[in-house]
């Protein structure tokens, strides 16, 4: 079989010294030289797949003409061991679906649950369950952005960054829960009955966000003003308006796309409604615009625990509410749905009138934000499948439950 | 919108027999499941739910249930964050057990057919595989409808009610110790499951992971495989007890039974 | 010439002893090619002990907490351990680290298998240890010892750093009882020569006849060409994107 070659890919010199008889190529049926294409296999076990991943790429030359993703390496079984255990021992199970925020899936099963039993919360409950929730969106950011940078080729040194400033935000939910990442921290109708937060917590977690302005100028220097990052991400793997909402992308990659849905302003829950802070959204959709979001979630983040603070530090302290020890809600079904880090994070509840569910869905945000990654990716570099992928910023544990 | 709008433009727009009504702040539709596709449709083009959130199936025992979570963004109003209707559009779709099944019989695999919606939605794509992986619900008109988070040949759908694991599993794990050599998984015959190199004495090995798990799925009759038992040592393989009682019990001298272990096909 | 090695020898008797397994420690007389060997084992032991380079290879959660053992606060780099390899012909220890499931144990079994000896096993975390609280799920394996031989088991869900740390500072104690002749190895939980098949199909023929099926169908040139990429504007400045509403 005889091997055509692509113009566009000789070597300067070859033609300079005239090896290659360009009048060859020079024709109008060009379109019909192709090389083959190479079919590579990438994962289950690769640095760049965030865990354990598996891509099918099919290239030509470099570029990407098909992407199949294979996962479930990490298929925990988590719908069916829920219909075996008690509502309340399912707040754990809950914390592994998105480890990197766990307690915002805390938030979706328990609010999933009050809206089951009608179950209100109180004052204290809620502010602690805000302030809570979104430093654990913020520890997620942190490692996104961190590891964004680190497929985008600057090594690991932001993730090095990220996880570092982390820590801070690990240590003042270690002090609230006692856990660094399973936090096992809300019930429903409110939170563990033996938390409150210490004395003087509100103070060291002010602290914690007064230090968090300079560490976001510290990645506006490290990575928004970096050329090598702009060429990296700006204008690649553009996703669309109508193309997100057709594929069901939400959280911070719907908005990248300049789609301004958030759970939390959609269906209001907890206190939000009452709180100040905004929606940033991108404009035109590529890494680039989904990156600074992120960004920008974080000082809004920043934005809503100072005012969640302020309102608990009003409310009095041990007055957590009831949260029932045996819940059981009477039979029917609910849907309740949170903004987690990724997107919007929904469960489906089904009760038969006992201890156990009788049926729990989980609609996990990064599981259905993958599926835009196929189409997003065609036409595309194989090196900006790895950029791509990492702006989408998804969780194994969350795709595979 | 209010709901009583929106549940008016429901019954105008799509007729013929629907009756939708308020559940707390949503607007739940029953859809018969050979309709899906056109309510799927009508929902996006005619009442502006654009935004396909959720895809749930329920066993109910006697039927399955699939719920579509529906919710209106209309990305046009940059302003506006709230959606056009505040809560969620459902349409609960009622599937028979039996409904278009791809298996007459009743059993593991028995598995009703049902419209896919991906051609409207795409963004359904890996809901739907999701849902035939593990509840068994097949979606017609799917591009690749395949398991997603299982492998090829897992036996039933977990999440129905009546799933059971099997007895017979044998505590499979081991096999990953050979390693990836080629053939030698595929070259043993199905009921030589252990072959020992002839040094082994020792307790009967009971094949199966969870003794106390129902020895088979309810709905079919085990095959021989998930009652055996094998003893070490005695050169061949001893039925176990199935329903019918033990069939079969090699001994020693029994030729055809050496044959078998010495693997030769000519008897 | 006399070799001044720094490193805390264990007790002598677990050097000079060994256990067969009914229960009568064997105890060695010293002869020429132990006293030639015993010096050579201590610099070997010296060495690999204080240079385990873990396998970057994550499963779930535990890893998270393995990047923060490696990051700034915990730094692993003062235990020898900080160069986190790919690759698993670089590699010495494998922190299995998050719950094991049955499809992915073909490819864990593969990576192990690639590793160069001596090679050791930390199981991190509840889900390798014993299936934690998964155990009883129908896709997970109850334990990673039922397919690699673990050296080391780490509790927790998920295990502190401190906790990590500490078990790559009891790995290197055992590293150091080490002796070239007598050899360290534990057993393979499964004696060699044993055939296991899945009556489901065991997940490598699953694996194989995927990637088959990949490579074998025919590929076709689709829409390849690359989507028109916008003129890029100047770099964002800094403080991240306008929000139109503010």
């Amino acid at each position: 079989m005889t091997q055509t070659r692509n113009p566009s890919r000789l070597h300067p010199l070859e033609i300079e010294k005239g090896r290659v008889d360009l009048s060859l190529y020079a024709t109008e049926d060009r379109k019909d030289l192709r090389s083959d294409l190479v079919k590579i296999n990438l994962g289950p076990h690769h640095p760049s797949t965030h865990g354990v991943l598996h891509f099918f790429v099919t290239l030509d030359g470099e570029t990407v003409v098909d992407l199949r993703v294979i996962f479930g390496y990490l298929h925990r079984s988590m719908e069916k061991l829920f219909e075996g255990r008690t509502y309340v021992g399912n707040v754990a199970l809950t914390d592994r679906m998105d480890y990197t925020a766990a307690m915002l899936n805390n938030w979706g099963w328990c609010l999933c649950c009050e809206k089951l039993a009608g179950l209100e919360v109180n004052e204290r409950s809620q502010c602690l369950r805000t302030v809570a929730g979104e430093l654990s969106r913020l520890s997620s950011h942190l490692i996104g952005t961190g590891v964004f940078g680190q497929d985008v080729g600057i090594l690991v040194t932001s993730v090095m960054w990220g996880f570092n400033w982390r820590e801070e935000v690990l240590t003042v939910l270690d002090d609230l829960t006692g856990a660094r990442m399973m936090y096992n921290f809300m019930r429903p109708g409110g939170v563990r009955a033996d938390t409150d937060a210490p004395q003087g917590w509100s103070d060291k977690v002010r602290k914690v966000m007064d230090g968090l302005p300079r560490h976001i100028e510290d990645f506006h220097r490290l990575m928004t003003t970096n050329e090598i990052f702009h060429e990296r991400t700006k204008g690649i793997g553009i996703l669309t308006k109508e193309d997100a909402l057709a594929y069901s992308v939400t959280g911070p990659t719907l908005r990248g796309s300049g789609v301004k849905y958030d759970v939390r302003r959609a269906h209001p829950y907890g206190i939000y409604p009452e709180l100040d802070f905004d929606i940033p959204v991108g404009e035109l959709g590529d890494c680039t615009d989904r990156y600074l979001v992120r960004i920008a979630e974080m000082e809004q983040s920043r934005r809503i625990i100072l005012q969640a603070l302020d309102r608990l530090d009003a409310t009095e302290p041990g007055n957590l509410g009831k949260a029932p020890k045996v819940f059981k809600p009477p039979a029917g079904d609910a849907y309740a749905e949170v903004e987690g880090a990724k997107g919007a994070i929904g469960f489906y509840l089904k009760s038969d009138g006992g201890p156990e569910p009788y049926r729990a869905k989980i609609r996990s945000a990064s599981f259905i934000n993958l599926q835009a990654l196929p189409m997003m990716v065609r036409g595309w570099k194989l090196a900006d499948l790895i950029a791509i992928f990492g702006s989408i910023d998804i969780n194994m544990g969350e795709v595979d439950r | 919108m209010t709901q009583e709008a929106l549940s008016l433009q429901v019954k105008v727009g799509f007729g013929k027999g629907v009756e939708p009504a308020i559940d707390k702040d949503n607007v739940v539709v029953q859809v018969a499941p050979g309709r899906i596709l056109e309510f799927a449709r009508f929902a996006r083009d005619q009442l502006g739910f654009d935004f396909l959130d959720a895809i749930t199936a329920v066993d109910n025992i006697e039927t399955f249930e699939l719920l579509y979570h529906w919710v209106s963004i209309r990305p046009s109003s940059q302003k506006e964050i709230k959606p056009a209707y505040p809560g969620y559009l459902l349409a609960r779709v009622i599937v028979a057990k039996n409904l278009g099944s791809a298996q007459p019989e009743p059993g593991p695999d028995y598995e009703p057919v049902v419209p896919s919606i991906t051609q409207v939605f795409p963004g359904a794509n890996q809901q739907e595989r999701e849902i035939f992986d593990l509840m068994g619900i097949r979606f017609k008109g799917h591009p690749r409808l395949e398991r997603i988070l299982l492998w090829e040949g897992f036996p039933g759908h977990p999440l129905r009610k009546d799933w059971r694991p099997l007895n017979a599993e044998i505590p499979w794990h081991l096999a990953g110790m050979r390693g990836f050599g080629g053939g030698t998984m595929a070259d043993i015959a199905p009921e030589a499951h252990i072959a020992v190199d002839g040094s082994g004495v020792g307790e009967p090995i009971v094949l199966g992971t969870t003794a106390e798990a129902p020895r088979y799925p309810a709905s079919r009759p085990p095959k021989p495989s998930e009652t055996m038992r094998i003893k070490l040592g005695q050169g061949g393989l001893v039925e176990g007890e199935g329903p019918e009682g033990p069939t079969r019990q090699p001994g020693v001298g029994d030729p055809s039974q050496e044959q078998r272990a010495l693997g030769s096909d000519s008897a | 010439m006399a070799i001044d090695l720094p490193v805390v020898s264990p007790g002598s008797e677990e050097l000079s002893s060994t256990d067969h397994g009914d229960g009568i420690q064997h105890h060695h007389v010293g002869s020429t090619f132990d006293v030639l060997i015993g010096p050579l084992d201590k610099l070997l032991n010296w060495g690999r002990s204080n240079s385990a380079w873990p396998f970057g290879f994550g499963l779930c959660c535990c890893f998270i907490e393995f990047i923060s053992m490696s990051a700034a606060r915990f730094d692993i780099a003062r235990f020898g351990s900080e160069v986190i390899r790919p690759s698993p012909r670089q590699c010495d220890v494998m922190i299995v680290s998050g719950t094991l499931t049955k499809k992915m144990t073909p490819a864990v079994v593969r990576l192990f298998q690639q590793m160069a000896e001596p090679r050791y096993v930390i199981a991190m975390g509840n889900c390798a240890v014993s299936g934690g609280i998964f155990s009883g799920g129908y896709s997970q394996v109850d334990g990673v010892d039922q397919v690699l031989p673990v050296d080391i088991y780490l509790p927790g869900c998920p295990p502190r750093p401190e906790a990590l740390i500490h078990s790559i500072i009891e790995l290197q104690k055992r590293i150091r009882t080490e002796s070239l002749i007598k050899g360290r190895r534990l057993q393979p939980a499964i004696p060699p020569g044993t055939k296991v098949a899945h009556p489901w199909g065991a997940p490598e023929q699953v694996f194989r006849k995927l990637y088959k099926r990949f490579y074998d169908e025919p590929a076709e040139h689709g829409a390849a060409a690359a989507p028109a990429r916008p003129a890029l504007p100047a770099p964002a400045p800094r403080g991240g994107p306008a929000d139109p509403s503010s």
